[in-house]
């Protein structure tokens, strides 16, 4: 695997690992041309670095992790900190459906960067404390602490409709 | 316990609508990513070797050395250049470092060593303007202002470059055939040579080197277009890209009868298309990642027309507000930038911010209005 893979390995695993990828990205980010800017960069990079990807199976993992590493580099920047992204115009495909459930993606849009990253990758991907810690590059008492604030946050604005226990969300 | 949180995720993660996936661009970026790795381990090799062997007191000398172009020196210089660079006269100006060519200034190529100045040899400069008939001659700047003078060439003749390789190409004629010669940029040593076999010399569509990509060099006239690799001679042609006016990192502008449009060489695939009513054709970043147009004034001939910046890579418009739709180059790494009386405004396009920034030019440099300047990225051919 460190020779760099052929064009129709690394086509193909491109397109079976997108739509996953650019998912977590939109629930990180809230920005269609965001999250695409994420992917793609983190694919290129996977490119790039593909010496490091001991197997094909490994790759997709390593791919997510390259992207969450790089999400990471973006929050550390000033213009992240003081630029919350948003949708600046509205588009009707992306519109909740309010009858089924409450409008999570306007709640995401109130937490800050990493606070929405550390929710999305537990609850979403599944992650566990030690995982987001090292793939965000913060202690996991970060962890813990953004996961609390975060989900005490999404229960504020969503009510008991939203989120309605969090036992077990820092275990 | 948070499964209803799970599953809201799931909910909307599930509604997203997912865009195809842009494989060819993720495939020309990695590759470009790639072999930006590769150059700086190089690089690092370089600086360690030198480093290595000065030793002790000696080390930083390396640093403070100007002499024409060692490896080492090139090697640091290529890690660092990263700013706006310009000519004025015989002056060139990378940053704050101010460095001087042979002649007048003709255009300025980048590559990883520095930049490959082209400027006229002083018996041509006395002549005035370029005619055609003179020599210009070639000269590496690297960032610390370095210079190394490398050949004189035919006037008009701009050799072709990638900023991310130490080489440039020239086209050259031997026996009635077309050729395209390769030359490392820190010393002028030929390293290789390709014949384009299937390009005519003259007529009246003349062969000419399009563009440098990595190892692939790109050549053609309006009926062919052929990519070389030049370093093993392995040649293909292009389908569907007749007519190439230029070549930037692995993307091409074509020109058609009406239309303008940016392709990914490496599967001939349309990137972008404009109407040439109404636009200007496209114009590529040295990267290939940027292409601009200029909307055509419909009715008021006098005012600044807008100017069209599509990263080509990301697919989608690039607000750059104050970039003039005339008289802007590009840094290396393809952002675009411009000089006012006093001052030199960069713009970056990658970021979130969008941002221009505006730095006051080197003490004491102001520029007249009338001034021939000839900025870095833009490809002059007089």
């Amino acid at each position: 695997m460190a020779r760099p893979p052929t064009d129709a390995d690394f086509s193909e695993f491109v397109r079976a690992s997108w739509p996953r990828l650019y998912r977590t990205a939109y629930l990180m980010l809230g920005d269609h041309g965001t999250a695409e800017d994420l992917v793609q960069t983190a694919l290129s990079k996977t490119y790039a670095t593909w010496g490091k990807v001991r197997t094909l199976d490994a790759a997709p993992g390593y791919a997510r992790t390259v992207m969450i590493n790089t999400a990471a580099s973006w929050f550390r920047k000033k213009s992240w900190r003081n630029e919350q992204p948003t949708e600046v115009l509205p588009e009707s495909n992306y519109q909740d459906d309010l009858n089924r459930r409450p409008m999570l993606g306007a709640a995401l849009a109130q937490l800050a960067p990493r606070q929405r990253a550390v929710i999305v990758l537990r609850y979403y991907e599944d992650l566990d404390v030690r995982q987001t810690a090292h793939a965000l590059g913060c202690s996991p008492g970060t962890v813990k602490s953004q996961t609390s604030d975060g989900i005490s946050q999404l229960r504020r604005i969503l009510g008991d409709i939203g989120v309605t226990d969090i036992q077990g969300a820092l275990s | 316990m948070t499964d209803r949180l799970t599953e809201l995720l799931e909910l909307e993660a599930a509604d997203v609508r997912v865009s195809a996936a842009p494989v060819a661009d993720i495939l020309t970026e990695g590759r470009r990513l790639r072999r930006r790795q590769r150059r700086a381990t190089t690089v690092l090799l370089a600086v360690t070797v030198a480093i290595t062997s000065v030793g002790g007191a000696g080390t930083w000398r390396i640093l403070e050395r100007r002499d024409q172009g060692s490896p080492a020196d090139s090697a640091i210089a290529a890690s660092r250049l990263d700013v706006p660079v310009f000519g004025i006269g015989s002056t060139v100006y990378l940053g704050d470092v101010i460095a001087s060519a042979p002649g007048t200034v003709r255009s300025l190529h980048y590559t990883s060593a520095g930049v490959l100045v082209r400027s006229s040899v002083p018996t041509n400069a006395e002549k005035g303007d370029a005619d055609g008939s003179g020599l210009d001659a070639l000269s590496l700047v690297t960032a610390n202002g370095g210079v190394t003078n490398l050949d004189v060439i035919g006037e008009g003749t701009a050799p072709v470059t990638d900023p991310d390789e130490p080489v440039f190409v020239l086209p050259r004629q031997a026996g009635g055939g077309l050729y395209a010669s390769v030359y490392l940029a820190t010393t002028g040593a030929r390293v290789g040579r390709v014949a384009l076999s299937t390009l005519p010399v003259a007529g009246p569509s003349p062969g000419r080197i399009l563009g440098l990509d990595g190892d692939v060099l790109y050549a053609g006239n309006q009926e062919n277009t052929v990519a070389v690799n030049w370093r093993t001679g392995q040649q293909r042609p292009i389908i569907g890209a007749e007519g190439i006016v230029e070549v930037r990192g692995g993307r091409a502008v074509i020109d058609g009868r009406n239309w303008s449009r940016v392709i990914n060489l490496n599967n001939s695939s349309i990137a972008a298309t404009v109407p040439l009513r109404g636009y200007t054709g496209y114009r590529l970043s040295p990267d290939g990642q940027l292409a601009t147009a200029v909307i055509e004034p419909e009715v008021d001939l006098t005012s600044t027309p807008p100017l069209w910046v599509y990263d080509v890579g990301r697919r989608r418009l690039v607000d750059l507000e104050k970039l003039p739709s005339r008289g802007y180059g590009w840094t290396a790494g393809g952002d675009p930038f411009w000089i006012t009386a006093n001052s030199v405004v960069r713009c970056y396009p990658r970021t979130r911010g969008r941002a221009c920034v505006t730095d006051p030019l080197p003490s004491g440099v102001r520029v007249d209005k009338d001034a021939d300047v000839r900025l870095g990225g833009i490809d002059y051919r007089d």
